[in-house]
């Protein structure tokens, strides 16, 4: 399975932010597994070398996790988009999740 | 607010049943003093063999020795900073010593082992992964060590105290992550309840109930973990 465009823009923006963070997969796929993340660490450093895709939520869920980390460090360092961002939007704030009109590819993986 | 968390108490046992297939403290420390005693056996006129540990900071640790002057002798290298055991943990090269009273390598130790009686002695590092450990040394109070045949002998013990040492490090890192993991369950139980509670509340499935809390998170700009665990004390009868 390919990496779709707005998957690789978000794993590239995610391994920006991981680069300030201080952290090893090891920890931070624990972080995740603790938020309710489905994927091995296996498929997580995977995703992160961009060699395998991860579904919507699976994606959000780890960002979640880099981005409670770097708040932790009280990092300034740009933090991990979520899928259902736009492109241009502040990555904090908005409810920007109506469900109703959620793009398709994004709501089926489960 | 207290929560019974049977998946981490479940979890925890398993962790703990497998760290008991691990060796114990006792057993390695008893496996450690064997290769010393085996060691002083097998090599002719070897009177005594210990193990030490060097860890990164140079901090050193006779953890084994099959006699008092091996003891003493090992202390001193540690006090004077020097010795063959020192140079072998540094070098990651096996060292021998044929004539300790000749010897100019170490002007301050070799004299002082040789008072204690010891007349030649061999030091293999401890050596895992490019990392040194520590050192195996055997002494002889007699004859003198030479050879390839002693050097082999002392080199296979070293391999085998290397592998209790390698065993030991595991184990403590068995511990260490059992601790974390059992914080971990308990977050992660945490926050699928929570999940559980707002799904009930909005009508919603899972993944729109954690993407709620990611949201939740978010705006308030605190831990998921710390969000749930609010959203529970707040919808617990006994806490309001």
């Amino acid at each position: 399975m390919a990496l779709g465009d707005e998957e690789s823009e978000q794993r590239r923006r995610f391994a920006d932010s991981l680069r300030h963070a201080d952290v090893s997969i090891e920890e931070l796929w624990l972080r995740y597994f603790t938020l309710g993340g489905h994927a091995g660490q296996f498929e997580i450093e995977a995703y992160i070398h961009g060699a395998m895709a991860l579904p919507a939520l699976q994606r959000d869920i780890l960002a979640h996790a880099l981005n409670e980390r770097l708040n932790e460090l009280h990092s300034g360092a740009p933090r991990a988009p979520y899928s259902l961002d736009g492109p241009d939007e502040e990555p904090v704030d908005g409810p920007d999740k109506e469900s109703g009109d959620r793009p398709d590819k994004e709501s089926r993986d489960d | 607010m207290s929560v019974e968390l049977p998946l981490a108490d479940e979890i925890t046992a398993v962790f703990a049943r497998a760290t008991r297939l691990l060796l114990t403290e006792e057993t390695v420390g008893h496996a450690l003093r064997l290769i010393t005693d085996a060691a002083t056996a097998a090599i002719p006129g070897a009177i005594g063999a210990g193990v030490s540990l060097i860890n990164g900071s140079g901090l050193r640790q006779t953890t084994a020795a099959s006699d008092a002057v091996v003891a003493e002798a090992d202390a001193l290298q540690y006090e004077l900073g020097e010795g063959p055991c020192i140079t072998a943990w540094a070098s990651g090269e096996t060292v021998l010593v044929e004539e300790m009273a000749s010897d100019r390598r170490w002007s301050r130790w070799a004299p002082a082992a040789a008072a204690l009686g010891i007349s030649s002695s061999v030091s293999c590092p401890l050596l895992s992964g490019g990392l040194a450990l520590g050192a195996v040394k055997v002494y002889s109070d007699g004859g003198h060590f030479a050879g390839n045949g002693t050097i082999r002998l002392a080199e296979l013990f070293a391999e085998q105290a290397t592998l209790f040492v390698i065993h030991t490090h595991a184990r403590e890192a068995a511990r260490t992550l059992s601790d974390r993991l059992q914080e971990s369950l308990a977050q992660r139980d945490t926050i699928s309840m929570a999940k559980g509670l707002l799904m009930a509340r909005n009508g919603t499935n899972d993944e729109v109930a954690l993407r709620d809390l990611m949201m939740l998170s978010r705006q308030a700009g605190k831990p998921l973990a710390l969000v749930a665990a609010e959203l529970l004390a707040a919808a617990s009868p006994f806490e309001n």
